[in-house]
């Protein structure tokens, strides 16, 4: 089992030096020079103007002028030794900091739809294979196609727009810590939470049901029954056990496109995530930021996927003993 | 000895898209206590389903068993709740089927797949339950049954699943074992094995064996009665002896002649039945074996034939010319 988990450790090495180059080099890609941009923003604010030597000297301080392979050495070496990746540009909090500060917050958010999730997609799956192609699993099927098929961000208008109109309530502008103030926390971080939710419970259910459907019609299930094993038994250990193996698996790679969302989410709900981070310090040309939250995603991405293979090998067997 | 078992007049029927399929059509037999009968068959004849129809365990849809009576121990099985049904399964009547590699639930140990049994039938502790299934592994003849309790399905070969399948089968001392082509994906030597296992330990439970095959060679080794289906109906029934002997059925007589011999010269053919088995959604309306049968006139496909005999004997046959067969000698052509 150790050495399971060791061998897939190590395979994180090479995916995170491949997805390190990949941010570095769309970052250097990107049209727009980042000195001019901070010149030409203070010089509008400031109502002056700059000169060449200026952005020389800016280049040489923000180490813009070293090559790119020095660069990237230099990035990849502080995202090891604790720095991340320096500053941030516009408020000079150092990026460990922000980190921090910040990845906590998307966690929380990532945490409770998963959980949110795991507690209703898998007795509904269940529920809806046991009932299959009677209405209770029509009905079922239908919540879940519209989870999957409607934006997150297009929901989440809905809502505020519902909430302020109809009941005249919104969510509180302002973010609380969980051990601070927990009844304030969750009132703003429930409703980002529902809605990545129902799309993800959605796509639980589906495979749920899916997998349950395929797992009613093997053989190992008929040996139970012919035991005289009630439903209850058949289902709850004989079933849903391997079900899980498949849920387990593809709900993780689900989690990416979570991901996706919980960024756009945390910008409409004003959560203080990396995903609301990202976005502003993208809008400010702020790169070391961009680059090192980025890097921190996929890092976050990573931990999950090794998450998801140690709770595989504990519900299959044939994974733990080989 | 008593009987056991009488089934009576069985249906079960299957929607396909091609429309209703009798896989068995009204098929009666009755087994004595401890006597073990073999049902013989082609694939698809309906041999798996009358034994699942048993048991009750079809699956529904697209399933359905839609008549007869199956008495057993003087109560009609068919009547039953299910929850009278379910404390008979894997208790009175158990049941070993065809794929060991897949028939046991690959993420529980070998231990819970034995223990459940027991102390769901027989109201067992915990650790008595336990100490149940080391005696059951070692009377299935598996070494070292204490520390492979804690194994998984997978670090077992087939031919050890399948002693763990007879293993959980005789768990509750059932009066009705139904053996399910128990030994057809196994090596032959391990099919040999599994057998005399089957055999002896039903001798000393004193439990009544069905075996379900198309292995001809296993019925006249095992069997003390034999049953031969075709297309969802018994059309001969007799001793093993009678059968192997006398088979008055052209299905049964074209069944033996097909088996393969060492004391037949190998330049010979082996006897074939010609065409393939019936669609059992566009039967014929008379025999069945009419469109297959060398020996088939107007009568026959006009009338199906009653399971009798003419001369009141209990080898009985579906085939209005049984009684001119005489004993099988091997029909052979040369090549």
């Amino acid at each position: 089992m150790q050495k399971y988990i060791a061998r897939r450790v190590l395979l994180f090495i090479p995916t995170l030096i491949l997805a390190s180059i990949l941010i570095f080099g769309i970052l250097r890609i990107l049209p727009g020079d980042v000195a001019l941009a901070i010149l030409g923003q203070e010089a509008a604010e400031g109502g002056g103007g700059y000169t060449e030597t200026q952005i020389r000297e800016l280049r040489a301080e923000l180490g813009l002028d070293d090559p790119l392979p020095i660069q990237y050495v230099k990035w990849a070496w502080s995202m090891v030794n604790g720095e991340f990746g320096g500053e941030s540009i516009r408020s000079t909090e150092p990026l460990s900091s922000i980190i921090a500060r910040r990845l906590p917050v998307t966690l929380q958010l990532t945490v409770y739809t998963v959980l949110l999730s795991i507690i209703v997609a898998v007795p509904l799956g269940v529920f809806s294979a046991l009932y299959q192609d009677k209405w209770p699993d029509y009905v079922l099927r239908m919540g879940a196609i519209l989870g999957q098929s409607m934006p997150n961000f297009w929901i989440a208008l809905l809502l505020l727009l519902f909430m302020v109109t109809q009941i005249g309530w919104s969510p509180p502008l302002g973010y609380s810590n969980i051990w601070v103030d927990p009844f304030h926390h969750l009132q703003i971080m429930i409703w980002p939470a529902l809605i990545l939710a129902w799309r993800f419970s959605a796509y639980m259910t589906r495979i749920t049901r899916s997998g349950m459907l395929e797992v009613l019609a093997q053989d190992y299930v008929r040996t139970a029954k012919a035991k005289g094993l009630g439903q209850g038994l058949v289902v709850r250990r004989h079933s849903l056990p391997n079900v899980l193996i498949p849920v387990i698996t593809l709900g993780g790679l689900e989690v990416s496109t979570l991901l996706g969302g919980t960024v756009i989410l945390e910008n409409l709900f004003g959560i203080p995530g990396l995903g609301q981070e990202i976005v502003q310090a993208s809008v400010g040309r702020d790169f070391p930021v961009v680059q090192s939250l980025a890097m921190m995603l996929v890092f976050f991405m990573l931990g999950l996927n090794l998450v998801v293979d140690i709770a595989y090998s504990y519900v299959d067997p044939r994974v733990r003993y080989s | 000895m008593g009987t056991l078992l009488e089934v009576r007049d069985l249906r079960t029927e299957f929607n396909s898209e091609g429309g209703i399929v009798k896989a068995v059509d009204g098929v009666s037999y009755d087994l004595q206590e401890g006597e073990t009968l073999g049902l013989v068959g082609e694939s698809g004849c309906g041999k798996s389903v009358s034994a699942l129809s048993l048991l009750r365990l079809i699956p529904n849809p697209p399933g359905r068993i839609v008549g007869g009576e199956v008495i057993f121990e003087d109560q009609d099985l068919m009547k039953l709740s299910e929850r009278q049904m379910r404390s008979i399964r894997g208790n009175k009547i158990a049941m070993i089927f065809q794929e060991p590699m897949t028939s046991l639930n690959p993420v529980l140990t070998i231990g819970r797949q034995l223990t459940e049994t027991v102390e769901l039938h027989m109201g067992y502790s915990p650790e008595a339950a336990v100490r149940r299934s080391v005696e059951l592994l070692e009377m299935v003849g598996i070494p070292d049954a204490r520390s492979r309790l804690s194994n998984y399905p997978h670090q077992f070969s087939g031919g050890m699943r399948q002693r763990v399948m007879i293993a959980i089968a005789l768990s509750c001392s059932p009066r009705l074992l139904l053996a399910d082509e128990a030994t057809t994906a196994l090596d032959v030597t391990i099919q040999a094995q599994i057998l005399e296992l089957i055999k002896n330990l039903s001798t000393e439970l004193g439990t009544a064996v069905i075996i379900i095959t198309h292995n001809l060679g296993v019925v006249a080794r095992y069997a003390d009665r034999v049953n031969v289906m075709y297309a969802g109906k018994i059309i001969e029934r007799g001793t093993a002896d009678e059968i192997y002997e006398t088979p008055k059925h052209p299905y049964t007589r074209g069944l033996l002649g097909s088996v393969p011999r060492l004391d037949v010269d190998r330049e010979d053919r082996l006897a074939s039945i010609e065409g393939m088995p019936p669609d059992l959604d566009r039967l014929p309306p008379g025999c069945s074996f009419v469109p297959r049968c060398p020996h088939a006139d107007d009568h026959c496909r006009a009338e199906m034939p009653p399971l009798s005999s003419k001369d009141g004997t209990e080898h009985v046959y579906a085939c209005w010319k049984g009684h001119e067969f005489g004993p099988l000698e091997l029909v052979q052509t040369k090549a």
